[in-house]
């Protein structure tokens, strides 16, 4: 299993995805031409991830900004893992917020109503 | 164009306090070109971006709904409107317009009507049901552009329609964000 690797830009968020550590990060911001496109590499990591046996998985996301387009293809992330740990995963979720980002924080929190992953809403340290 | 019309450009710019305008084709790379121009002059804290992000859905929704389309020096087809970002001393203002074609008018008028008639917390909770769905037919994102700018300008979103010409209307929004 490769280690995932995207750098991020202005644009486009940064991906990073590494079995040994059992860590995904999301980074950054993201408004890119078509989120979904973008986001897919990842998603088919985590899919593979699981499928070669993988039993635990953190994934922590550290975003500055994201457009509605993004918006959804990051919620379909967390679906993903969401459907993993129904799947009897070990896998948890952090998502990071700017203590100032009201909006930010509201996003965690809508993920830790809608889904039955443990979802920890953090402030991010200033 | 003669000093006296630039002038009036000029005048009437800072009048309304205009930070920022842009009129023409959005294509993506335009898109994160005066994004990143806002982000150099207003910098980028938690308001800054809770204007950004009305100003990127705005962009988006012009370039990827306005019947007004152009081609972009990158080969893509985009569609073509007005951007303008105001600050008013206590708020930004972000206001954006494009032509809608006639027929398409009632069902984006029916949108708006809807939108109006939610509160934010009512806007939140529609938020919530239309991201776990299919997006709208027609939509090139996630259909939750207009959704996003009433939330983050709580609830005071101002959506106008004013007759083109006989084929067009022209869609205005107008945002208020607190500084």
């Amino acid at each position: 299993m490769n280690t995932l690797n995207i750098e991020k830009t202005f644009e486009t968020a940064g991906v990073f995805a590494d079995p040994t550590a059992a860590l995904v990060r999301v980074e950054g911001s993201s408004f890119p031409e078509n989120a979904f496109i973008y986001f897919a590499p990842l998603v088919d990591w985590i899919e593979q991830y699981f499928a070669q046996g993988a039993t635990e998985l953190s994934a922590e996301f550290r975003m500055t900004y994201f457009n509605t387009a993004s918006s959804k293809a990051l919620r379909n992330l967390v679906k993903l893992l969401d459907g993993f740990y129904a799947a009897e995963k070990r896998v948890r979720v952090t998502w990071y917020y700017d203590p100032d980002d009201e909006d930010m924080q509201d996003v965690g929190k809508s993920y830790s109503l809608a889904f039955d992953v443990p979802i920890s809403v953090q402030p991010l340290d200033e | 164009m003669i000093a006296t019309e630039v002038l009036r450009h000029y005048a009437q710019a800072k009048t309304t306090h205009i930070l920022m305008m842009f009129k023409g084709g959005l294509s993506q790379n335009i898109v994160v070109d005066l994004g990143g121009l806002l982000q150099k002059r207003l910098g980028f804290d938690a308001k800054v971006r809770k204007m950004f992000s009305i100003f990127v859905e705005m962009a988006q929704n012009i370039k990827n709904y306005s019947d007004e389309k152009e081609i972009s020096n990158d080969g893509a087809e985009v569609g073509v409107g007005i951007l303008l970002l105001a600050d008013t001393g206590s708020h930004y203002e972000l206001s954006c317009g494009n032509l809608v074609r006639n027929e398409k008018v009632p069902t984006l008028k029916a949108q708006c009507e809807y939108l109006k008639s939610l509160d934010k917390e009512g806007l939140k909770a529609y938020h919530e049901e239309r991201i776990d769905s299919d997006p709208p037919p027609g939509s090139k994102g996630a259909g939750l552009g207009l959704i996003d700018i009433s939330i983050k300008s709580n609830a005071n979103a101002v959506f106008d329609f004013v007759r083109y010409d006989n084929d067009y209307v022209f869609f205005s929004i107008t945002a208020h964000v607190s500084k």
